[in-house]
Formats: structure tokens, sequence, C-alpha cells
């Protein structure tokens, strides 16, 4: 059965890492999304307010963690995937800004994510499209932002993952950065193809597709085992909200919303063995503390479900 | 290129009349019929049941009646001098539980295309089937049933248009049958090469691609070619609906990429047919004042022709040299965009005040200075709401020179607009 994954934020704190872990443990999941970006919140870039948190040395940093590190270990939890900080790049932001978040932020997520010997470090792309003109123009800048720590990638073992994101327009989210399935296959086997390794891979956020109407099963069909890990999570199909699967109807018959079948049966259809990981931190903060345990249960209950569907046999 | 209205939401089915006559007053020529006025999905829905058989008043019980009951349209649109130059043959909710109605559909689409011929319309937008087809046999399902139409299609002498679609997953509605530019231009290209000639075309429909999040410039260069009609549709980016386009805004800006679609269509080079769709905006406004809105959305369909029509570049690109008029927004803005490849020789503005400085580092003077300048050399006008007067002004100051209006000012301010980028997306 595949493993279960859970992001840390609003999960694992800094006090107490060794009993978030373990509960983590506790309620079924073998896996950990590490939150990198919850420590340089993208809300702060955007309004140019740095902290100086990844203004600390490597060695700090690693300091600051290896109690994190080390109760993830004793719980038997994996950090499996993280998420590097995000904008990397603001289009009208100083150049002070956009060099610290490129040459500090960025090699350092990449430090970081060796050091919690994770295999998968989910990045955004920039999201330049209507600025440049064109998707092509904004692909370019994103693609020199990944050469800029590939050589890194390469040399930790590090596959970093693009992921599916939108824009907005009027309040209306629409397309964002790699949301053209056929478009993302080429460039990665573009790049690994070059750097000889895979370094470059996808990361599906489910959420982020719904709120476009992506067609899940064609979107994973396409790309393949480039897909390396996933942001599982719902919404309304209007705002990003990051609740748990299953949990939107918009029809009196009360069935959901979000296309979970498609989804089930694309994951199917191409193999998938990575991890079943939900981006759904912040569904807890709608339950009262004492049942934060029990919802975290229930969605890894709702992993196991994902899992034993595509244990099963393949859709006709 | 023509700009048509669709009857939907305009033009009863039972006195078309006064509604066509509208549609003309406001200034169309043409109009796109909606056989679906006349087999509607609703009614198609409760189709054979006896659920409310009022619902069936409308749905022919022989297919070969839908002409009876359209025929009214064709006389009272010669009345209004309109012609029909495109039609959408009958279609399903997106919602139906009825697979069952698919040889129906067929039935109805096939006597569509032979009324189009009757009409003197060339043009028929065909939904593809879905309801109660296996997402795995859709091409298949759909390619014998477009090749069998195209048989009569091609009696008839009428193109048939493909459209995408989007998929209902209880009420919400993600991107369905031909919504993927690779999808669509296939399908087309294979149904064209079976056939030998081309008989199918795409219509574009802006606002499920809108409604769908889908990036419209992208989506129009995939298609290219294959597009014969756009139409122009607004909503409010959460459930279909028929808009006139710009007016599904929140704190000014509008929730379809208009900018983005127009782009698209300009690199395309798109000079065929526009359809403005308003049903839900005609229908919403009082009786009163639904010519004036009309005529409005008559004025939205010349503003996407010259949009659309603009190439801007080309323009310039015929003069070997040229000055600036208006010294203000739009000038900064031809400074970034063409600045280089089409430097001025320098700007000149009404205002005194702004003589001998500098703008976008060129040098501002005054509108004598256009007196020495050769009669081949073009004048860019860089003021929108004054266009018209400048170029008076210049003509009465006996200038021979050719005049450009720097129209691009939609396009381009709304790329400046959106430099804060990402805000909108908290959590992304």
């Amino acid at each position: 059965m595949l493993k279960l994954g859970v992001q840390t934020q609003n999960v694992i704190g800094d006090e107490a890492p060794r009993q978030d872990f373990a509960r983590l443990r506790r309620v079924g999941f073998d896996c950990a999304d590490f939150s990198l970006h919850k420590y340089l919140l993208n809300t702060d870039i955007y309004q140019m307010k740095l902290n100086s948190f990844f203004s600390k040395t490597t060695a700090e940093l690693e300091s600051f963690f290896s109690p994190h590190k080390e109760a993830a270990k004793q719980a038997g939890v994996a950090v499996h995937q993280m998420h590097m900080p995000y904008p990397i790049y603001v289009p009208k932001g100083t150049k002070e800004l956009n060099e610290y978040l490129w040459h500090e932020v960025a090699p350092k997520s990449m430090e970081l994510c060796s050091f919690f010997e994770c295999k998968y470090i989910v990045i955004h792309g920039l999201k330049l499209a209507r600025f440049l003109g064109s998707e092509d123009a904004e692909w370019g800048e994103t693609e020199r932002f990944i050469e800029s720590v590939t050589p890194m990638a390469k040399e930790r073992g590090i596959t970093i993952c693009i992921e599916n994101l939108y824009d907005s327009i009027g309040g209306h989210l629409i397309e964002g950065p790699c949301c053209n399935a056929k478009k993302a296959a080429a460039r990665i086997d573009r790049i690994n193809e070059k750097y000889g390794a895979e370094v470059l891979g996808f990361c599906l956020d489910t959420g982020h597709a719904n709120l476009i109407g992506l067609d899940f099963e064609k979107f994973i069909t396409t790309l393949g085992a480039r897909l390396k890990v996933l942001h599982i999570h719902d919404n309304d199909g209007v705002r990003d909200l990051h609740q748990i699967p299953f949990t939107f109807t918009r029809t009196r018959e009360n069935t959901s919303s979000t296309d979970w079948e498609g989804f089930i049966c694309g994951l199917r259809k191409i193999h998938f063995d990575g991890v079943l990981n939900f981006e759904t931190g912040p569904a807890l903060n709608a339950f009262p503390k004492t049942l934060h345990e029990d919802v975290l249960g229930f969605i890894a209950k709702i992993g196991r479900y994902f899992a034993e569907q595509l244990d099963g046999e393949e859709r006709a | 290129m023509e700009i048509a209205c669709r009857s939907a939401g305009i033009v009863s089915a039972e006195e078309p009349g006064h509604g066509l006559m509208e549609i003309a007053e406001a200034g169309f020529s043409e109009v796109m019929i909606d056989f679906s006025a006349y087999a509607e999905a609703e009614a198609l829905e409760a189709f054979g049941t006896e659920k409310n058989m009022a619902e069936l008043s409308r749905l022919p019980e022989d297919v070969s009646a839908l002409w009876e009951t359209a025929r009214p349209f064709w006389e009272e649109a010669k009345k209004a001098s309109l012609s029909i130059g495109s039609a959408c043959a009958p279609y399903l909710q997106q919602d139906t539980k009825r697979g069952d109605l698919n040889v129906l559909l067929e039935n109805l689409t096939q006597e569509s295309l032979r009324i189009c011929r009757r009409v003197g319309c060339r043009m028929l937008v065909v939904r593809p089937l879905f309801a109660g087809v296996a997402r795995a046999e859709a091409w298949e399902v759909n390619r014998s049933f477009f090749l069998r139409l195209a048989e009569t299609a091609k009696e008839q002498d009428v193109q048939i248009l493909l459209e995408n679609q989007g998929r209902n997953v209880s009420g919400h509605l993600i991107r369905g049958i031909c919504a993927d530019e690779d999808e669509a231009s296939r399908w087309v290209d294979e149904l064209n090469a079976a056939c030998g000639d081309d008989r199918f075309g795409f219509c574009f429909d802006v606002g499920i691609a809108g409604l769908l999040g889908q990036d419209l410039d992208a989506f129009v260069r995939g298609m290219g070619k294959r597009i014969k009609i756009v139409v122009l549709s607004d909503n409010d980016g959460y459930g279909e609906s028929a808009l006139l386009p710009f007016t599904a805004a929140v704190k000014g800006d509008s929730k379809t990429d208009w900018p983005r679609c127009i782009a698209g269509l300009r690199s395309i080079g798109y000079r065929r047919k526009l359809v403005l769709q308003l049903e839900s905006t005609a229908k919403s406004f009082p009786f009163g004042l639904r010519t004036d809105v009309l005529r409005m959305a008559r004025r939205v369909g010349e503003f996407f022709v010259e949009q659309v029509g603009a190439d801007m570049e080309a323009q310039l690109r015929r003069y070997e040299a040229r000055v600036l008029f208006g010294a203000g927004n739009l000038c900064r803005l031809y400074g970034k965009v063409f600045g280089t490849a089409y430097p001025p020789l320098f700007v000149c503005d009404n205002n005194k005040a702004l003589w001998r400085q500098k703008i976008e580092g060129v040098e501002i003077r005054s509108p004598q200075a256009l007196l020495a300048l050769p009669e081949d050399c073009a004048i860019v006008i860089c003021n929108v709401f004054h266009c018209r007067s400048i170029e008076d002004q210049l003509r009465g100051m006996g200038l021979k020179n050719p005049i450009v209006v720097f129209n691009n000012e939609y396009l381009f301010a709304k790329r400046e607009g959106n430099e804060g980028l990402g805000t909108g997306g908290a959590g992304c």
C-alpha cells in the first residue's frame, strides 16, 4: 500500500516537534511534507517584509531544525518532500529583495532539503505571463531560476518539483504557471536529459487544478512518471481553501464536486508509486484544538481509501 | 471581421419579429440563430417522460417540423434585413441525466443542417456528444457522429463547427470535450482529413474557456486558423452565464482575461466572425432598455474588431520615421513597447509647460515643430480620448503626414496594471 503524508504547517510546531511527529505517526502518517515556506510567508514577501530567518548560516539553520529532524526520525516519519518559500521573485520588488530570495533563500532551502534527507523540493514557478506577454517568456524566467539550483539538486540527489499554480483576475482564479501538462512534460524531459539525472519532476496540486477545472485524469496521464509528488486538498472551485477531500458539494444530491474519481483513475493509469501527500494543514483551523488529532486521523483514513483504490484493478 | 448577435434571450421563438428588429436597430446586420429555442434543452430532458408535458411544447414530435417552427425567424430576419450567418444546433443540459437521446440529437442536428441551407446560413455549431458516452470512447463515438453529419453538411454546403465544452462534476464545471487546444485541433484535423475537405472548423466559446480559467491566448494560438467563430460572452467565474463582455467585473477588473483573449486573436490574425452572446444581460435589463443594451453590445463588438484587427507594429513598419503626439501615459507605454524598434524623432504636446522637457528620453516640442517634418513621416497619436480632435488639429495645420492612432492602450495598460502579480493568490 502507498505511504501517506501530510504537510507540517499547522501540524508540527517548533516548540515540541517530538510530540507533534509522534502524533503524526500515531494517526497513520508515514511521511511529512515539510513546510519550509512557513518560515518566510508569501504574504510578507509580497509586502516586501522580510524576516531574518534565512539570513542565518546554513549551520545555524541546520541547528535550528535538528530537533525536528531528530523527532521525525524517532517517530518513524520520513520527510519525503518539502516546500521552498515562495514567491522566489517579485516582479516589482527591489533588487535586494529578489537577490535575497534567489541567492539566499533558494540555495539554503536546497541545503535544508538535503539536511532532512528529503528527496523532493517543491518550487513555485514565476508568475510573469501577463507581465511578459506570454507563458513561454514566463517559463524562460522560471527555467533560469531552476538552472540556478539544479547543480545543487544533482549533487545532493534532490528532484526539484514544479507545481501547477493559479493567477487571479478580478478575483477569479485562472491558469498560472505550469498548468499545461504537455509543455511541462517536455520541459522536464529536456532539463533532465541535459543534466543526465532526474533533477526536475512535477507536483500535482489537486486544489489548484480544481480551481481551474483541469481534467485530473488527462493531466496525470500526460505527466506519467514525471509526477513525483502530490498536494492533495479540496475546495469549492472558487477559492484556494486547502480543505479535506470530499467535503465540497454543489448540488442537492450532495455528491462531491471535485473529480476524485478522475484523480484515482489517473494515478492508477500511471501506476503512481509515490506518497499520497495531503496539503490540508489549514483545514485544522476550522476545528477545535481537541479535535485536531481526530481530524488528522480522518485525513489519514481518506489517504488509506485512496491507497486501497489505487491497489484495485485499472478501470476499463 | 463580421459582428453578429446570438438570438438566445433576445428573440422569442413564438414572435421573433420584435427581437430581430431590435437587433437590427442596434446596428447589427447579422444574427446567429439558436435552434435550441425550438428544441429546448429542458424539453429534451423531459422527452418521453410524463414529467411536465408542457415542457415538450417546443420540441417537435417529428424533427422535420423543426423547419416550420423556425421559419418565422427566417421570415422576420429578412424583414429586418438581417442575414443568418451562423447557427447553433440543439444540445443537452450539461448536467443531463439523459444518455439515451443521442439519436434524437443527431436527427435534430441533421435537420438543422438542412434548415441552414434554406436560410442561407453556412456554419452550424454542433456540440460533441457526451451524455451516455464513456470518456474513453468519446473520440470514436463523436468521430462517427460528425462524419455522418458531414455527408448532410456537404449536400447542404454547410460547415460544421465543433465547440469547446465543460464537463459537469456534481455542479462544478471542469474541462470537457475539446476544452484542450491539442485535443480540439486534433479532432478538427482528423475529421477534415477523413472528409477530404475543410468541412469542419471550430467555434471558440470564450465564456466557457474563461469560466474554466484557461489561458485564452494559448488556446487561440493553439487552434489558429481552425477558429471560424469566436463567441464573446462573460460570466462571474463561478457558473455558466451569458453576460455582455466586461460586465462581470469586480473592483475594476473583469473576471474574464480579455487582454489575453485579444492578444491571442491578434497573434493568429483573426479576421472571421465575432458573435456577441448576451442572453443573461439582455434578459436582466428592463425591456425598455434592451435596445440600448444591444447598441452597447454592438459597440463592444466593434471594440473587439478594432483591438483584434489592429496590428500596430505593421502600421509602424510602413514608415521610415515617426513622431509622437501626446506626452502622457500612452506615450510612456509606446516607449516601453516600441521605443527601441521604432524610436520617435521627438514627442509633441499642446501643453506648453512640457516643451523642452523629456519623456522616455525623448524631447517634447511644440506642435509647430511638426511643420518642419517631411510629408512621409508618420505622426503617432498617443491619446485615446482626444485622438479625433488632435487629428482635426493636425489637418487644420495643413499637415498631410500619415496619422496613426496608438490603440494598444487596453492590452498593455492591463498588463501594466498587473504588476502586483500574485497578490490575488494568497496561498499560491
